[in-house]
């Protein structure tokens, strides 16, 4: 069974760097990164949930945490990568339902999975901002 | 379909079946679209009504609260094993650097879903 196998000389695939970007493959990738985001994201949030039940003092170090610049921009990117995956999630699923497959209709749906999750985003924040004063 | 041994000397031919890992992660994505929601809307809801320490943990502790958090926290973590694991998949060509990758990032995963079960459960355990 553990014989060499014969590598044979089949041709391989194009490269991804000759095809022009079109909305249904950035929007394919984008479902990728906000996907690799969020895993980091649901990391952060089990630690803030393990903050909280360890005590008031490792829970403030947390919320504090919030106040560094790079962490608020984390936490932005965070809330645009989740409803951007909402969108593009639900495009999936209804891909996978057999809806969306033309043309015409995967364009519009890649350009509405980032409308929406802009729009959906600043309604976000706008709500916090609202909220928090 | 199985590997004959025809494909296994021309290495070609399918390695596995992908059928049930992709069932399970339409199943998992389907659960967390509105098991995320609701998680999403009520962490707004906790930053804007000014809630704070005591206060968040008693809303987790709430069995309903509780209850779906766990599912949330699981399922999540689920979906983020197999859905993640396609980018380790399609990036890591050396079998053996890809199989360890595997190997770490589902432990990291298992290791997420349990913090974050430990941690609802403590509360819940605190606050009755």
């Amino acid at each position: 069974m553990s014989a060499e196998p014969v590598q044979n000389k089949r041709p391989l695939s194009p490269h991804l760097q000759v095809y022009k970007p079109q909305i249904t493959s950035v929007s394919s990738i984008f479902t990728r990164f906000a996907g690799v985001a969020l895993v980091a994201g649901m990391f952060a949030f089990v630690g803030w949930l393990l903050a909280l039940s360890l005590g008031w003092i490792p829970f403030l170090f947390f919320a504090q945490l919030t106040t560094n610049p790079i962490v608020f921009i984390m936490i932005f990117g965070w809330s645009w990568a989740f409803w951007y995956q909402i969108f593009s999630g639900g495009r999936h699923l209804l891909w996978d339902a057999g809806f969306g497959f033309e043309i015409e209709g995967a364009r519009l749906w890649g350009h509405a999975t980032f409308t929406l999750s802009f729009v959906a985003t600043a309604l976000t924040w706008v709500y916090l901002w609202l909220g928090a004063y | 379909m199985a590997k004959t041994k025809k494909d296994i000397s021309k290495n070609s031919g399918f390695v596995s079946s992908g059928t049930h890992h992709w069932w399970h992660l339409k199943l998992a994505s389907l659960a967390l679209l509105p098991l995320s929601l609701w998680v999403f809307f009520n962490l707004i809801h906790i930053f804007t009504s000014q809630m704070h320490y005591s206060g968040i943990k008693a809303w987790i502790a709430e069995p309903l609260n509780a209850g779906f958090l766990s599912l949330f926290v699981v399922v999540a973590f689920y979906h983020a094993a197999i859905g993640g694991q396609e980018v380790i998949v399609d990036y890591v060509s050396d079998k053996n650097t890809n199989r360890l990758c595997m190997v770490l990032y589902y432990l990291a995963n298992i290791i997420g879903a349990l913090i974050g079960l430990y941690a609802i459960f403590n509360i819940v355990l605190a606050h009755s």
